[in-house]
Order: structure tokens, then sequence, then C-alpha cells
């Protein structure tokens, strides 16, 4: 009876999808016309289905709306939201990068304004095209290569402050997910093992 | 907020303090948060209180809503807290059945259908049967089949993953199908 376990295993999802002529289900189409007894299942699965896509809609009683405005007026205004420039998925990233500058800014060799002048920062720019190696050599004469750490390390900072910030904003939603996707398959699995054990005996 | 979203107009001036626009909001909803809270609940007076409750609830929360979904989805989702919540203190003195237990019960026990019965008859005995299942179950098909919602938007409204929702609503399709069972087809094709 492999062949009918199988069946059952789709034949539900197939009624309820009103039985498409899907690929999928050619083999499941093909059992109903040789299976009495799964022909049967499918019969009372298409009952259910009719009646439950006819099933009638509790109607609210007639005094319900105006009893809830009643209440709601006797509540007053709700308290109105606080002014909020920016939602925290956006002043998080925000809150990093100023740290990130602030950090940068501790960092800096107190001689680098002084040392670095205009002429050699236009320098550094009009080398940069292409030029990696020329990029590097003015930073190196300049602060003996602490420019470069100090970009490097606001840089980081940045990028890790956005990164957690944008794993924050999703961590909670699929964390819930996660948690209920595992609770069910545990509890499918004791509910199996429980009935197994309950049938032995 | 969602363009798709026609009561968003409402919402942005209920969150405005606009109490007639809640009236509206109210009047354009009530029916569908009405039958939520009666599909947890299966008492007219409580899912009547409740119903109320969910407005009270949202008046006070509306202002926070941020429209990342529709304000009908999240009206599901404080209609389904409020009234699960509800449950739990309802049942607190209740001995507690198991849901699966309850599920094997009703696929057992089927809607009581005779092997003769008009087509009437048998929805009225399968509605009844419905209200019999465990309530994660007959929420998800209050949800699907009454409110014609999909298995995403219920997904989400429930805080559910896409697969358990599906899962929950065929085994209640399957419970439900197999008390339709009559005796005399007896074991031959067990689930």
């Amino acid at each position: 009876m492999l062949e009918c376990d199988r069946a059952r295993r789709s034949i539900v999802q197939y009624i309820a999808d009103g039985e498409p002529a899907l690929p999928v289900y050619a083999s499941l189409r093909a059992h109903l016309g040789t299976c009495a007894s799964c022909r049967a299942e499918a019969e009372r699965l298409r009952a259910v289905e009719g009646a439950l896509r006819v099933m009638p809609v509790a109607a609210p009683p007639v005094g319900l709306a105006p009893e809830v405005m009643r209440r709601v007026n006797s509540l007053g205004q709700p308290p109105r939201e606080e002014w909020r420039l920016f939602s925290w998925e956006t002043w998080v990233p925000v809150v990093a990068f100023a740290v990130a500058l602030l950090i940068a800014m501790i960092s800096m060799p107190a001689n680098l304004l002084s040392s670095m002048t205009l002429y050699e920062l236009e320098s550094t720019l009009r080398a940069l095209p292409g030029q990696a190696g020329g990029w590097l050599s003015p930073m190196e004469s300049i602060t003996r290569n602490e420019l470069f750490w100090v970009i490097w390390t606001s840089l980081f900072v940045t990028m890790a402050g956005v990164g957690f910030s944008l794993s924050l904003r999703n961590l909670s939603r699929e964390a819930t997910a996660w948690l209920a996707e595992w609770c069910d398959r545990l509890t499918d699995v004791t509910d199996r093992a429980w009935q197994r054990a309950r049938n032995a005996h | 907020m969602s363009d798709q979203d026609p009561l968003a107009e409402l919402v942005s001036r209920c969150q405005q303090g606009d109490t007639v626009a809640f009236a509206q909001l109210v009047a354009a909803t009530q029916a569908d948060t009405y039958n939520v809270a009666y599909g947890v609940l299966r008492n007219p007076q409580e899912a009547q209180d409740m119903t109320q409750e969910v407005y009270l609830r949202a008046w006070r929360a509306l202002p926070g809503f941020r429209g990342e979904s529709k304000v009908q989805s999240w009206l599901y989702r404080v209609t389904v807290n409020t009234c699960l919540n509800r449950r739990r203190r309802l049942r607190k003195d209740l001995v507690l059945v198991d849901a699966e237990d309850a599920l094997v019960d009703v696929a057992a026990r089927g809607p009581s259908v005779p092997e003769r019965v008009t087509l009437k008859e048998r929805n009225r005995a399968i509605w009844a049967a419905v209200a019999r299942l465990p309530e994660k179950y007959r929420l998800v098909i209050t949800l699907f089949y009454q409110q014609e919602l999909s298995y995403q938007e219920i997904a989400d409204g429930l805080v559910l993953p896409l697969g358990t929702v599906k899962a929950h609503l065929n085994r209640a399709r399957k419970a439900l199908a197999e008390g339709l069972r009559l005796p005399e087809e007896g074991e031959d094709a067990g689930v």
C-alpha cells in the first residue's frame, strides 16, 4: 500500500487547490483512477472543501460599532506618537557613523592637519585613478601610515554598525518564526511517537 | 503604508485623532474582526466584548502604527492575540485538552453524518465539527475560508511560518474528512 500512502500525502493539498491539471499531480490522478479507497478519501475531502467554502460568517451584533465609538469617545484622544525625525533603522547607522567619526577624530595624529598641506592633498587626489602605489606613498610621507589606519578604523566601525543594525532589524521576526517552526516540528515528532506508543498498547 | 490598502487614508486620519475616521474604520472592519473573535472564542458575548476591546486597543495603538502591513492584517493580529489571551484566562480553571487529542477526537467522532443526508445537512455537520477543532486549526480555517486570506497573509497575521499554516490547514481538512468516514469503511485506508 505504499502507493496509497504516497497518494494520501498529496491528496489533501490537491483537492484544496481545486484539483489542478498539473504534471506534479499526474501520478496521483492515475492512482485515483484505479484505487477505490483513495477515491473515497478524495470524495470526503471534496465534501469538506465544499462545506468549508460556504461556511457562514458570524455576523456582528447590531449595536457593536456604536458601543465601540461610545467607549472610544469616553477615552478621549489617543496619546500622540512622539515626534521622531527618523525610525530607529535609520538612526542606528547614523549613530554608528558618528561613533566611527569620533574614533577617527580621537585617533587622528595631532600633527596630521598641520603636516598635510592642501598641495599634498591635491596631489594625492590626482594620483588616485589607476595608481594605488601613488595613492599610498603620500600617506606615508604625511603621517607614517597613521592616516591609513584612521580611515580604515572609521570605515570598519561604520560598516560594522550598519551591519549590526540591519541584522537587529530582522532578528526578532526571524527568531520568532524559527522558534515556532521548531516548536511545531518537535510537537509533531512527540505526537507521532505518542500515537505509535498508544497504538502499540 | 501600502498603496493598495484602501483603509490607508482612514488610518492616517485616525492617527491625527479623527474619531469620525475611526468610526468609518470600525464600520469597515467590524464584521471581519468579530468573525475572527468568534472563530477563536466560539461565544457571541465573549466575541462581542473582545471585539470592543480590540478596537479600544487599536485606537490607543494607531498613532504608533507605521503601515508596514495592511491595517486589516494588523487588526487580525491584535484580534487573535487579544482573544487567545482571553481564552487562556477563561480556561484557567478548566481541564486543558491536548490539541492533537482533540483533533483525533474530531476525526474519530466525525461530524456525525448519517449515511443518507442532504448536502445542507452534511455541510452543517462539518461546520459543527470545525467548532470542535483545536484552536490553532480552527483559527487558520476561519482566516482561510471565512476571511479569505492567503497562506502568506495568515502567516504574517499569526506570525507563523508559511509551512506551518499549510500544515495546520491540511491536518484540519484531513481530520474533518476522516470524520466523514462511514463505519463500514473501516481501517482499510488508515491515515
